[in-house]
């Protein structure tokens, strides 16, 4: 998403150093707000359980959209036309997948004290292994989600400010804001920066669509260019364009509910009054976001017509040029709406970084590790294994390796091989913990394999097949031998739910 | 104690979702069809866009009405974590 703006420089570097003091200062405000938060695993990691509607709702929106669907999304909208529509549905898949389990999740997750999705697997499997595998999965996953932004943060920046402040220096600064405070406030103040961060991207956003509307024409214009040039991109699907749309809508749906950092967030809930008031606002959100995008995507398709495939990858970044050369309004705007695309990446990426370093505090250094020690050293744990990774995929970002290149890639494809255990677990007491384990390495083999050698049967993608996989091995497996009856009781009584 | 009620348990919540699943899939317009045009958006866009919207609608209606556990008269609300985060 490297997107070279014109216009900016200076003023690019202003909004980003004024937005990087607005984070350390809410980060500061949270850590003296809340001295005693360090002491405990809930408290840094949940903002002790009480984050109330508006702020889950802006988390939960912030760490779903990224920098990437502003920049990324109206691209593939230019080339695929309304075919891209798909775009809008899949958010809302999201949520419908969420109603399937959080209901539950949340409720055994006030009961148990549950930290982490990781937390709820082994608390209903007691299993050792199945407990490390879904852990490494969501570490390998999380950490190349995070690798991800960081590269985005560097050509954000660098696109932003013209060059002036190289890719390095700019990646290097954020991260320095980020750690520092997640660090001070947790997940509160990754919360509370998350709800400016999500503020700056729709302001964003919806300058771009009225600057656009306004300038470059409606959507009128691009549709009678699409029907003298492309009648294809204002025809519906079909064939494999309509497999791609379905599994898009199933892959998106299942795989963003169950990410461990989206997970993580119904937990953080003050309430089941909370969780649900804010679920219902998401449901309404992509017609404001995916949709926007979208439409400003159609709407370059008249404005700058005939883009090669590399040229589109810019056409956020041109109209925003073209944009600013109007006038001092615009011209701020669009400094604004850059420093909105960077804000929402670093707020993608403080989540990811925050649950990474949750799991590796409470699922493997305590669990496993050190059970017996105190929570303050539980947390530093986490804290510093995050520093350490951070380091290590910084790195990874500034020498991108000529080969295995795609190991830095799956993250999708292995995160939503937890999915069996995890929602599987929430209502079949007959599961068995032996198939659940084969299922979701076998899962995950297969979704990487495939990933490497760039196989994707019936047009459906890696990680789907992989799941089916899964789940084929975990219902059959269970089938074949049902879990024992001694852990059957168990997972009855965890579960808790009874009509 | 209240009575508890799970979307995951609920078959009009099933059906619900598998309907408007299937419309927001636009499998059903013929093959090499063009629609007409509305304000420049093509009509089949606009059914799938309407489709969307009554999932949004379908998807308030599921919260509010076939989702309630005892969870928060189990473990309290706001009283146990008062002004945490700066809001009501």
């Amino acid at each position: 998403m490297e997107v070279e703006l014109a216009f900016s420089g200076w003023s690019g570097i202003l909004v980003l150093a004024l937005y990087g003091t607005l984070m350390l200062g809410v980060g500061l405000y949270a850590f003296l707000r809340n001295r005693g938060m360090r002491e405990s695993l809930d408290e840094y990691y949940l903002g002790g359980r009480g984050l109330g509607v508006m702020v889950l709702f802006f988390t939960f929106f912030a760490t779903q959209y990224s920098g990437n669907t502003v920049i990324g999304y109206p691209p593939t909208a230019y080339r695929m036309g309304y075919q891209y529509l798909v775009s809008v549905p899949f958010f809302i898949m999201i949520i419908m997948v969420y109603l399937l389990f959080a209901p539950r999740l949340y409720a055994l997750g006030r009961r148990f004290s549950l930290l982490t999705p990781v937390d709820w697997i082994a608390l209903r499997f007691r299993s050792r292994r199945v407990a490390i595998l879904a852990a490494t999965l969501m570490l390998y996953g999380l950490a190349n989600y995070l690798l991800e932004q960081f590269v985005a943060i560097g050509q954000g920046v660098a696109g932003l400010t013209g060059g002036t402040i190289p890719y390095q220096v700019g990646v290097i600064f954020f991260i320095v804001i980020m750690v520092a405070y997640s660090w001070l406030g947790g997940m509160r103040s990754v919360a509370w920066t998350d709800t400016i961060q999500g503020l700056a991207l729709l302001f964003g956003v919806f300058t771009l669509l009225f600057g656009s509307l306004y300038y470059f024409g409606g959507l009128g214009s691009a549709a009678e260019l699409m029907q003298a040039t492309t009648p294809e991109r204002l025809a519906p699907p079909e064939g494999p364009a309509l497999t791609r749309w379905f599994s898009l809508l199933v892959l998106v749906g299942i795989g963003a509910a169950i990410y461990p950092h989206a997970v993580q967030r119904i937990f953080a809930a003050k309430s089941e009054a909370t969780l649900k008031r804010s679920f219902i606002r998401m449901a309404y959100m992509p017609f404001l976001t995916a949709g926007v995008v979208f439409m400003v995507g159609i709407i370059g398709i008249a404005a700058f017509p005939g883009l090669t495939t590399a040229e589109s990858e810019q056409l956020v970044g041109v109209m925003a040029n073209a944009l600013a050369n109007q006038n001092a309004f615009f011209y701020w705007a669009m400094v604004l709406l850059f420093g909105g695309v960077i804000a929402a990446i670093v707020s993608t990426a403080d989540s990811v970084l925050l649950t990474f370093s949750s799991i590796v505090s409470n699922d493997l250094y305590g669990r496993y590790v050190r059970p017996d020690a105190s929570e303050y050293q539980k947390v530093l744990v986490g804290k510093l294994v995050g520093l350490v990774a951070v380091v290590i995929l910084v790195i990874v970002a500034w020498y991108p390796p000529a080969t295995l290149y795609q190991i830095f890639v799956l993250k999708f494809e292995l995160l939503i091989q937890t999915a069996p255990a995890l929602v599987l677990g929430l209502y079949w007491t007959r599961l068995n913990e032996r198939a659940v384990f084969i299922g979701m390495l076998v899962g995950a083999l297969l979704a990487a394999g495939f990933t490497f050698i760039g196989l994707r049967p019936l047009g459906v993608y890696s990680g789907l097949w992989g799941l089916l996989l899964n789940l084929a091995i975990c219902v059959g497996g269970t089938l074949m031998s049902a879990a024992s009856e001694e852990k059957r009781a168990h997972a009855r009584e965890v579960i808790g739910f009874r009509y | 104690m209240p009575r508890m009620s799970e979307p995951v348990r609920k078959r009009r919540v099933w059906i619900g979702f598998a309907l408007l699943f299937a419309l927001i899939n636009p499998w059903y317009f013929p093959a090499g069809m063009t629609t007409p045009l509305i304000l420049g958006v093509p009509l089949w866009a606009i059914i799938v866009l309407v489709a969307s919207l009554a999932l949004s609608v379908f998807i308030t209606w599921v919260v509010m009405t076939q989702w309630h556990t005892d969870s928060d008269e189990r473990y309290g609300t706001s009283e146990d974590h008062p002004n945490r985060d700066g809001e009501a």
